[in-house]
């Protein structure tokens, strides 16, 4: 029965080819362009991007874009395996947090702190809808 | 859908020849369009991908293909052939990008993913090349910004 998947639905025209020059980030040599470079670092769990942000000035600011955050927090949403890890940056200064959703934080109960902060209240009803977006 | 099997004639930017089944070759969403459009006449240029790329590329195409296959032989298959050099998987996420076969980009934009997970700064930048240009003031700020991350 199974037949290959058809692709959805029938896009635009061709899409562009990716070879327009970007700056930044070189991969092994290669460039890959930064839509690229996106689609792999919004796999990766929270811990693993606050280490990389200490790789270099051109992926630490990468990393940081409300872009970047807002497409790993849609990313990790759909993904099981990251349930307990999200991104935060929060507007005034750059402040990356790590949040754990409360039925993870059994496993994990050092992290959860990271989401008390001065903002309070306002802070965390974002946390709890970018972390629960099916709760009411 | 026509019973007979119709083919493509692909051909990469070192002008080798590949000449595929038009049903598997329409995974490529770009492809698709292009038969959709009919703007095919003989041959497809795919002015971005090499050959040794778009040999990888069929492989995984005829094998997401067949007929009947297992879900757990086809992840089998992903786990072999996502094990090649990382300039492969480079080559690989371009030309899925290209072709625009958004489930190939997935598992090999995964697979890169899952080779940076777990390294340090220091293994990060001598495996991807990346120069550190911070000073060693800025790199401690901003490791003390998430001092947690790097327990």
């Amino acid at each position: 029965m199974e037949s290959p998947p058809p692709p959805p639905m029938k896009t635009t025209k061709r899409r562009a080819a990716a070879t327009t020059s970007i700056t930044g980030l070189t991969i092994d040599n290669s460039v890959l362009p930064i839509e690229l470079i996106v689609e792999i670092l919004i796999r990766l769990p929270v811990k693993t991007l606050l280490k990389m942000r200490s790789v270099s000035k051109s992926w630490s600011s990468l990393i940081s874009t409300p872009e970047f955050v807002k497409a790993h927090v849609k990313f990790s949403a759909n993904n099981r395996e990251f349930a307990h890890h999200r991104l935060l940056s929060i507007r005034s200064g750059l402040v990356w947090w790590y949040v754990s959703r409360d039925d993870d934080s059994v496993d994990r109960p050092e992290d959860q702190t990271r989401c008390e902060c001065d903002r309070g209240s306002e802070l965390n009803l974002y946390v709890e809808s970018l972390v629960s977006p099916n709760s009411p | 859908m026509s019973s007979s099997t119709k083919f493509l004639t692909l051909k990469t930017n070192d002008k080798e020849e590949f000449v595929l089944d038009e049903a598997i070759a329409i995974r490529s969403q770009t492809i698709k369009n292009m038969v959709e459009d009919d703007c095919v006449s003989n041959v497809i240029p795919l002015p971005n991908v090499d050959s040794k790329t778009m040999i990888k590329v069929i492989e995984y195409w005829k094998k997401h293909s067949e007929e009947g296959i297992s879900k757990d032989k086809l992840m089998d298959f992903d786990k072999a052939f996502v094990k090649v050099d990382q300039s492969i998987l480079y080559a690989l996420i371009l030309a899925a990008n290209f072709l625009n076969d958004a489930e190939m980009l997935d598992m090999i934009c995964q697979e890169v993913a899952n080779r940076i997970k777990g390294k340090t700064p220091e293994e990060i930048r001598k495996e991807f090349n990346i120069e550190n240009d911070f000073t060693p003031e800025e790199e401690e700020e901003i490791r003390n910004e998430n001092v947690w991350a790097f327990e």
